[in-house]
């Protein structure tokens, strides 16, 4: 049993390998493809992933689609991408989401004539509105929300300040600092 | 000095559940010298195991078992009630505002509104008030018994600005059972945001660390974490003998009793009930008027939210330290019956993400959320009417990993509560619009039932409720409710206090009777 499992990870680590490889070299040809696509990503932000349950290419897809959910044009893709990560996490203990997510990838590209990254954004939008709805893109709305709005870098960025009491909560850190209000 | 009772100890009183009801009750008895052990189904958390992070509390707080939504109770989770020691206590915001006069008298007041099973309570604001008095100073209720109300955050700055510029006066930070000033060996507020995450610092009252040491300390109380009551079984006179219990280990125990008070939560308090039918009593114990799980009320609770022209940084501070009392009386005039309160309530960006637009996404939705610091917002609750058809009842098939039968938990909306939450949402917006909000969002029909009332209703015929004033079953002597399910209506007002209220004089009423040997 063991032994299967550490064969089938070296299989799909080498898969995602492959995968990798071809991507980078089509990231390359295709730069037309990559300037239509929000999500601009370099081989390496890739790389760093080190999914086991995604090839390189679906994780793109996936992050797409999730920009395009919730855009924050002052967001990294290094965020997004973060999302993908919580999809393969998720994989690992859902035993039917590789399932959803291949149905997916396979229904996106579909739509998109056999290539979602190189669509049109207002084309992928159009796409996204007839799949509400599905199983599958529910999935990846709570997932995206929940992987975005959980996450400590956007609160930041959004002005959250989470977790207060290592600093003595906000008494004396602005709890009623309001000024704009006329007196 | 922890005391511990045998499970054939039939002289003692068990109390179900740990919450407001049954942890203020099981104290006040062993205060008395009575002797109580609590069964209460979730686990005993340590101080340390209470973190500034909603979703982890969540996960460590919130009773997660499954039951049933039907009608329009939120599908998958029409109920939000915690699971551990301290029950909703943890999670709640705690704000305490008494019920008003007229609402003790529902019937007299509306008069018949079709549909509605509306009755009027069996007692009066006088006859409560001194337990009020009572339940404000033990839980330490800012703006009572000389305690200074909390001070205003940038949340409630920006609802009193809007409040006034419509024109309501009563506004304040409301009465919320939170230190303003240290008391009782808890600390004061020091506004970290986390309320519904459980306090860090115990400033807001939960029973896990007010009601639960000070009744150890008797040497008169046990409480039993992890142990989930099954039955309540009843011997040949008909009286409750003993409760039967799993433990943390899943073991069946069954400890003999005198008295038994249920606290669970309406929801948990009717399953119970239902879940102990027997021979003698097929529908279920203390049912034989069927009111049992039946006159379900919440209050309808809706979002309103506003991104303001300046930053006001919501997460700041209470919860619920702000309320508007302007539209809480009845004045038919409205269109309705009943009352509205409006309360800040502060949001997480998720929270927002999620309920703001359900299933929305792009781009207006997101440039919302990046505008996080500059939303104010507010939730409007009012009234719901008791209906003989909103009810809990138990699944035919559906088991939970205790082997119990799930709650099915039935809402349908009256007309009443539909006409009100608009009147009440298009209030809640001329706050903010008088302010200059450039949007203004709502949030509605989205969230689960977090107060939940009326399942076991007290009342002077055993025909129309199933209780007597004090909460005694009229059907078994020695059973008694203890919880939220005992409310005949609810007002517009948040349950807990009142709650607290009622189980305080059931311990006057329960003392008496173990004293003159009536039970
Ligand atoms: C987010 C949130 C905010 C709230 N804010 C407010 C507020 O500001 N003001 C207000 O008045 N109210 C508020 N409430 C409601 C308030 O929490 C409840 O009214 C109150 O806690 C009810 O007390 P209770 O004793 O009936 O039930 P609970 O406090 O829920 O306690 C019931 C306990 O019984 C246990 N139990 C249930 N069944 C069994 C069983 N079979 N065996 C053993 N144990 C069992 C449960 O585990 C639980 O610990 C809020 C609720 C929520 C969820
Ligand atoms: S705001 Fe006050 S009551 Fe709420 S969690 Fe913080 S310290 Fe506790």
């Amino acid at each position: 049993m063991l032994n299967k499992r550490i064969a089938d990870e070296a299989f799909e680590n080498n898969t995602s390998r492959r995968d990798f490889l071809a991507l980078s070299q089509r990231l390359l040809l295709s730069t037309a493809a990559l300037t239509m696509c929000p999500i601009s990503l370099c081989a390496s932000a890739m790389d760093d992933l080190n999914l086991k349950y995604l090839d390189s290419l679906t994780a793109l897809l996936l992050a797409d689609v999730s920009r395009l959910l919730f855009p924050h044009d002052r967001f990294e893709d290094t965020i997004y991408l973060d999302v993908v990560r919580d999809i393969n996490s998720d994989m690992h203990t859902q035993k039917n989401l590789k399932t959803l997510i291949s149905q997916l990838t396979k229904i996106l590209n579909d739509k998109a004539d056999g290539d979602w990254l190189s669509a049109a954004m207002s084309k992928k939008l159009d796409l996204l509105k007839t799949l509400q709805g599905s199983e599958e893109f529910s999935y990846l709305h709570n997932r995206t929300i929940e992987s975005l709005y959980r996450n400590p870098e956007v609160w930041k960025l959004i002005g959250y300040q989470g977790s207060s009491i290592e600093h003595g909560g906000y008494l004396h850190r602005g709890f009623d600092d309001i000024d704009w209000l006329e007196k | 000095m922890t005391k511990k009772f045998n499970l054939s100890d039939d002289s003692v009183v068990v109390v179900i559940g740990s919450g407001a009801g049954g942890g203020v009750l099981a104290n006040e008895l062993a205060q008395r010298g009575i002797d109580v052990v609590c069964l209460e189904a979730g686990r005993r958390l340590a101080q340390a195991d209470i973190v500034n992070n909603d979703t982890e509390m969540f996960g460590k707080l919130t009773w997660l078992d499954p039951r049933v939504a039907s009608g329009q109770a939120i599908p998958g989770f029409p109920v939000w009630t915690c699971k551990t020691v301290g029950g909703t206590t943890m999670h709640w915001t705690a704000s305490c505002p008494r019920l008003q006069e007229h609402e003790f008298k529902a019937r007299s007041t509306y008069g018949e509104i079709a549909g509605a099973n509306l009755v009027d309570w069996p007692l009066d604001l006088q006859e409560l008030a001194p337990y009020y008095s009572l339940a404000e100073d033990r839980m330490g209720v800012t703006g009572t018994h000389d305690i200074p109300r909390l001070p205003g955050n940038n949340n409630y700055k920006v609802l009193e600005a809007g409040a006034r510029k419509v024109g309501y006066t009563e506004i304040n930070t409301n009465n919320v059972a939170i230190n303003s000033e240290a008391r009782d060996g808890r600390a004061a507020c020091l506004q970290i945001g986390f309320c519904t995450s459980g306090c860090v610092i115990q400033a807001k009252w939960s029973t896990l660390y007010t009601e639960m040491p000070a009744a150890e300390k008797t040497g008169h109380f046990e409480l039993r974490p992890e142990s989930m009551v099954v039955a309540i079984k009843h011997d040949k006179q008909g009286r409750a003998s003993e409760v039967h219990y799993l433990n943390g280990d899943g073991e069946l125990k069954k400890q003999k009793l005198r008295a038994v008070c249920v606290a669970g939560n309406a929801v948990e308090t009717s399953r119970l009930l239902l879940n102990s039918a027997s021979n003698r009593f097929p529908g279920g114990l203390a049912n034989s008027s069927d009111q049992v799980g039946r006159n379900y009320m919440r209050h309808f609770i809706a979002g309103v939210v506003g991104e303001m022209p300046g930053s006001v940084n919501i997460h700041r501070g209470a919860h619920q330290a702000g309320i508007v009392k302007d539209e809480s009386g009845h004045n038919p005039e409205r269109g309705f019956a009943g009352g509205i309160l409006m309360l800040t309530a502060p949001f997480t960006p998720e929270i927002f993400a999620k309920f703001l637009q359900p299933g929305g996404w792009g781009r207006d939705l997101a440039s919302t959320l990046e505008n996080y610091d500059h939303l104010a917002a507010m939730l409007v609750h009012g009234e719901d009417l008791p209906e003989m058809t909103n009810r809990i009842t138990v699944h035919s098939k559906q088991k939970d990993a205790y082997g119990l039968p799930v709650p099915i938990v039935h809402y349908k909306e009256h007309p009443n509560t539909t006409k009100m939450k608009a009147y009440a949402i298009e209030k809640g917006k001329n706050v903010y619009r008088s302010l200059n909000a450039s949007k203004i969002h709502t949030m509605v029909d989205v969230f689960p039932a977090t107060h939940n009332m009326g399942t076991a209703r007290i009342g002077h015929n055993a025909k129309t409720s199933v209780c007597n004033a004090w909460g005694q079953t009229h059907d078994i002597s020695n059973l008694f409710i203890s919880d939220g399910s005992l409310f005949p209506s609810v007002g517009c007002e948040n349950p807990t206090l009142t709650i607290v209220a009622l189980v305080l004089r059931q311990a006057d009423y329960l003392e008496d009777l173990l004293k003159r040997g009536n039970i």
